[in-house]
């Protein structure tokens, strides 16, 4: 939000001595470094769930990590994993180089001793304590000098820009200003990890998209690294310098976002950020360049771009985005083009939404910027560039 | 660096001790706070279990062989046919009452404007405020055939008629009077459960059908009724435990009505009859029990089902505007307030005042002076105060502390460990006084522990009959604080020390301090335990004042009885003002998950 930010970083000293070793080696010891972590629940049925299977991500000094993911698909449980607030089965976390857990050598480093911040998604503000209190709490368990706390707390509180709620209690303020206060009591020690378990989920679409803002701005002056649990694609997408997707307890895919969105490598993964138009297909031949014609109901299309393990004679789909797709009434220039037919066109301000359908796909979807609608049963041709079509194996 | 569950630490090298108060142990559950809480669960289950084991085995294996013999000799006592017979029927009618009477007060109460605030929220509290003991000793003097003040009054108003008669015409010492007595007493609980029954339903059900063209009646009998079935069902059950373990009001009754019941006749057993015939009293405590089991059992079962049918996400419940008999409704709810205590309580208050039993109504001789010779002259019933007061504050405090560590314990514990231990604790809930008294007298009163007769055997009845409602209280005190409150504490570096001193405890202070006040009175107004386990050289108020009816000193017996109640509002009124006030200047505590 404002520079004042940065004087925070620079005037106080370090949580522990290990912070200065990462300092010095910042550019090759991650900041989280999470290997082969197993986690299993007890169904209250007594079924086992495995809700981490040997993920293995890193998060870098000053980098904004996001794990992404449907409900109940083991994210969450990872965060809890490395703040220590659950016990993982197996595998090993390393925080700022030094080993938090190791299921082989049975180690487990309590969650005080892990020298981070979490923001809850109930946001965890302890009601009998005020604003202030709350935010000072961090600084007296980690036995900071009783005479700088009312100064450093003040200076977080204007940080998120509450410095006249100081005195109020948690039940008095809204949703919003609480989040604040969440993210004051985690900044204010300085620790150069937090840790985020959506929490934007509980405040209203205004709020959050304000509040996200300001995170990032202030994620980026102070420099601290952020592992940031969210289901919003966009939001993660906004956020992150990396998304981790996550599918059922597994990293479907590690990447920046536009790679994640450009790049699927499945059809889950395509599918959960954003919209995909998916075409069943035949792969006829993969090129030398890394391009595949593919058999279609619509015809042979050639795209550009194909997931690493596709051959060949492999059962497929060849996706695109709806706002990379061509619709027009004549015949377009495009290498990939086919007629189709206008089930439906729905102007939503910022761009218009037709529905095509061809025999054997019925609703593939079709962003312009522009605002002309069609009537139904308009008959028209879609067109594609080739690098604007990826291939995906079939499965899942 | 390998660090287990707990070593020598004499064994461990230096470098690993040193880490070694970073790391949770092998299983980071399982603190030294979970050991001492654990100790105490298992310390607790064993002392409502073990004197019922005792109580059991007494039964079955009287010489250390099996034996159904002691069984067949309680079978073939005379008379058991018709003392069931009487509890039964006391149990069936007195039920019938509760069950009508508390729904329709907790339909007033929730459902429509003739509703009173302040009286809906102390209804419940109502069996705790004043002891059965005391409001059937009160309901005595004012329906006693001869001298009742009621009875006194009616002729009074009917003698310028010429109809003269010396009693009558109302006898609290029948049938009638004690399924009066079995009723009113009941109330509370069946109130209790149909209330919670009818908040938890959505009024928009009822609403619907006002729209559709059915009147209030036809609303109540076709929507509400059926909707509350569950909870109607599980309050006709708790009467049923209730009256089969209830004492103090048909033991005042049964010497000038001659109907005795159950829990009357185990008592006069152990107690009046010379030799106490323990075997003929474990025999009926076993009946006891196995009634009380089967209908607790069965109303926990009946209301867990209910909750597949509650209605969740309801509005805001809008009352039913009842127009002018919306004053029936009010006088019917200050009725109830009115009979089952502000009458009592008056008429002991006369009779203390008095002195004596006298319904000749002047204000002349009125004086404190029974109340001094309780307080300051008569050695048993100030001795019976002071126990009184020990046993209830050594008790309440000991029974919420233990409450509040086994409940945070039951709560942090995610695995099997933590049920078990939850369901041992509360097992012993729907277990009579009057049989965990015999169970502690057999297991106590002789050696190794020789406590027969002593303060502290007393206490331990206590304990282990109001531990299983201290930890539900507990529970909830618990339950305000949401885990990722305490989370949040250990992120913010905090250790379990400071989390539970500077979070837990302030958090739930304000709830254990209001269970603390019931649990007190509880144990102060004992009766059902203490008259089975206390002895004339320590005697206790609740023991105290049956002795006093018993022998008739009335003056004594009234100005005891208000000091009671006294002393009891007292302390609620100081706990509720002291949680009050510690809740501060926070407007609520939001649960937070």
């Amino acid at each position: 939000m404002t520079p004042l930010a940065t004087d925070i970083t620079n005037n106080d000293n370090q949580l522990e001595g290990t912070l200065m070793a990462s300092d010095t080696q910042a550019d090759t010891t991650p900041m989280v470094k999470v290997d082969d972590l197993v986690k299993h629940f007890k169904r209250s049925d007594g079924a086992t769930v495995t809700a981490v299977d040997g993920v293995s991500i890193e998060v870098m000094p000053g980098e904004f990590t996001v794990l992404l993911g449907p409900s109940g698909c083991g994210k969450t449980t990872l965060l809890r994993c490395v703040a220590g607030l659950e016990r993982p089965i197996g595998g090993r976390i390393q925080i700022r180089g030094r080993t938090v857990f190791d299921g082989d050598k049975k180690v487990n480093l309590a969650p005080e001793h892990r020298g981070l911040n979490m923001i809850f998604q109930s946001y965890a503000l302890w009601p009998h304590m005020t604003a202030a209190q709350n935010v000072a709490y961090p600084l007296s368990a980690q036995k900071v000098d009783k005479k700088d706390i009312p100064a450093r707390v003040a200076r977080a509180l204007e940080m998120v820009g509450i410095p006249e709620l100081g005195k109020q209690y948690p039940s008095q303020m809204s949703g919003g200003q609480q989040q604040r206060v969440a993210l004051a009591r985690a900044l204010v020690s300085n620790s150069d990890l937090v840790l985020f378990d959506e929490p934007l989920s509980n405040v209203d679409a205004k709020v959050r998209e304000q509040l996200r803002f300001e995170l990032l701005s202030m994620q980026r002056d102070l420099g601290f690294a952020a592992l940031y649990v969210t289901h919003d694609q966009t939001e993660a997408m906004e956020l992150a310098n990396t998304i981790a997707v996550l599918e059922r307890g597994k990293v479907a895919q590690l990447g920046t976002p536009q790679e994640i969105y450009r790049e699927p490598r499945s059809r889950y993964v395509g599918g959960f950020i954003g919209t995909l138009n998916e075409i069943e297909g035949t792969v006829q031949s993969v090129d030398k360049g890394g391009a595949a014609t593919v058999t279609t109901a619509v015809g042979t299309l050639t795209a550009a771009s194909i997931a690493p393990e596709v051959k060949a004679g492999d059962r497929v789909v060849v996706v695109s985005r709806p706002e990379r797709v061509e619709l027009a009434t004549k015949e377009p220039t495009l290498p990939n083009r086919w007629k189709v037919t206008v089930e439906t066109s729905v102007f939503s301000g910022s761009r218009t939404e037709h529905v095509t359908s061809f025999d054997g796909n019925p609703d593939f979807r079709v962003w312009r910027s522009d605002m002309e609608l069609f009537h139904t049963g308009t008959p028209a041709w879609v067109g594609l560039a080739s690098q604007d079509l990826r291939v995906l194996p079939f499965g899942a | 660096m390998t660090v287990l569950a707990p070593k020598t630490p004499g064994q461990l090298d230096p470098a690993v001790a040193n880490q070694k108060k970073n790391f949770r142990s092998g299983d980071s559950r399982f603190t030294a706070f979970s050991g001492v809480s654990l100790g105490l669960a298992i310390l607790f289950v064993l002392i409502t279990l073990y004197p019922i084991g005792i109580t059991l085995s007494r039964l079955f294996f009287p010489d250390g062989s099996f034996d159904p013999g002691v069984l067949g000799n309680v079978l073939s006592q005379p008379g058991l046919l018709q003392i069931l017979g009487n509890t039964v029927i006391l149990v069936l009618a007195g039920g019938a009452l509760a069950v009508v009477g508390g729904s329709v007060l907790a339909w007033l109460s929730v459902r429509t404007d003739a509703k009173i605030k302040w009286i809906g929220g102390v209804l419940p509290l109502l069996p705790f405020l004043l002891p059965a003991l005391v409001g059937t000793i009160g309901w005595t003097m004012l329906l006693s055939p001869q001298s009742g003040f009621i009875n006194v009054f009616i002729r009074a108003l009917f003698a310028p008629l010429g109809l003269v008669a010396t009693q009558g015409p109302i006898d609290i010492y029948s049938w009638g009077g004690a399924i009066f007595i079995y009723g009113i007493y009941m109330v509370p609980f069946t109130f209790l459960l149909v209330a919670a029954g009818l908040q938890n339903t959505d009024s928009q059900l009822e609403e619907q059908s006002r729209v559709s063209g059915a009147g209030i009646f036809r609303t109540i009998v076709r929507v509400t009724l059926p909707a509350v079935r569950p909870s109607l069902g599980a309050a006709m059950l708790l009467t049923v435990w209730f009256g089969f373990a209830f004492f103090s009001g048909p033991a005042i009754l049964a010497g000038r009505s001659g109907i005795d019941v159950l829990s009357v006749r185990i008592v006069e057993l152990l107690t009046f009859s010379y030799p106490a015939d323990v075997g003929s009293a474990v025999g009926l405590s076993f009946f006891m029990l196995v009634a009380v089991a089967i209908a607790w059992w069965l109303q926990t079962r009946v209301l867990r089902k209910s909750t597949h049918s509650t209605i969740t996400g309801r509005g805001k419940a809008t009352e039913i505007e009842l127009g002018k008999l919306r004053w029936v409704g009010r006088a019917i709810i200050i009725g109830y307030i009115v009979i089952s205590s502000v009458l009592p309580v008056l008429a002991l208050l006369w009779v203390a005042l008095r002195g004596y039993w006298s319904s000749d109504f002047t204000l002349e001789g009125l004086s404190f002076q029974q109340f001094y010779i309780v307080l300051f002259q008569d050695a048993l019933t100030r001795q019976a105060i002071i126990n009184s007061l020990q046993i209830a504050v050594i008790g309440a405090t000991i029974g919420m502390l233990v409450a509040a560590v086994i409940a945070r314990f039951v709560q942090s514990s995610t695995g099997r460990l933590g049920r078990v231990v939850d369901v041992l604790i509360k097992i012993g809930a729907p277990i009579p006084a009057v049989v965990l008294a015999v169970g502690v007298l057999l297991t106590f009163a002789g050696p190794p522990f020789s406590l027969g007769g002593s303060v502290v055997s007393l206490l331990v009845a206590d304990l282990a009959h109001f531990l299983p409602q201290a930890t539900v209280n507990a529970d909830a005190a618990a339950a305000q604080v949401g885990p990722q409150l305490l989370e949040a504490s250990h992120i913010s570096g905090a250790g379990d020390a400071r989390t539970f001193g500077r979070i837990s405890l302030p958090l739930m202070l304000p709830d254990l301090i209001a269970g603390w006040a019931l649990l007190f009175l509880w144990m102060f107004g004992e009766v059902n335990a203490s008259i089975i386990l206390a002895s004339t050289r320590n005697p206790v108020v609740g023991m105290q004042v049956y002795n006093l009816y018993e022998q008739g000193f009335f003056g004594k017996l009234a100005a005891l009885a208000i000091l009671v109640l006294l002393i009891g509002g007292i302390v609620v009124t100081a706990a509720t003002l002291l949680a009050r006030w510690i809740r501060g200047g926070q407007t609520k505590v939001a649960k937070l998950r």
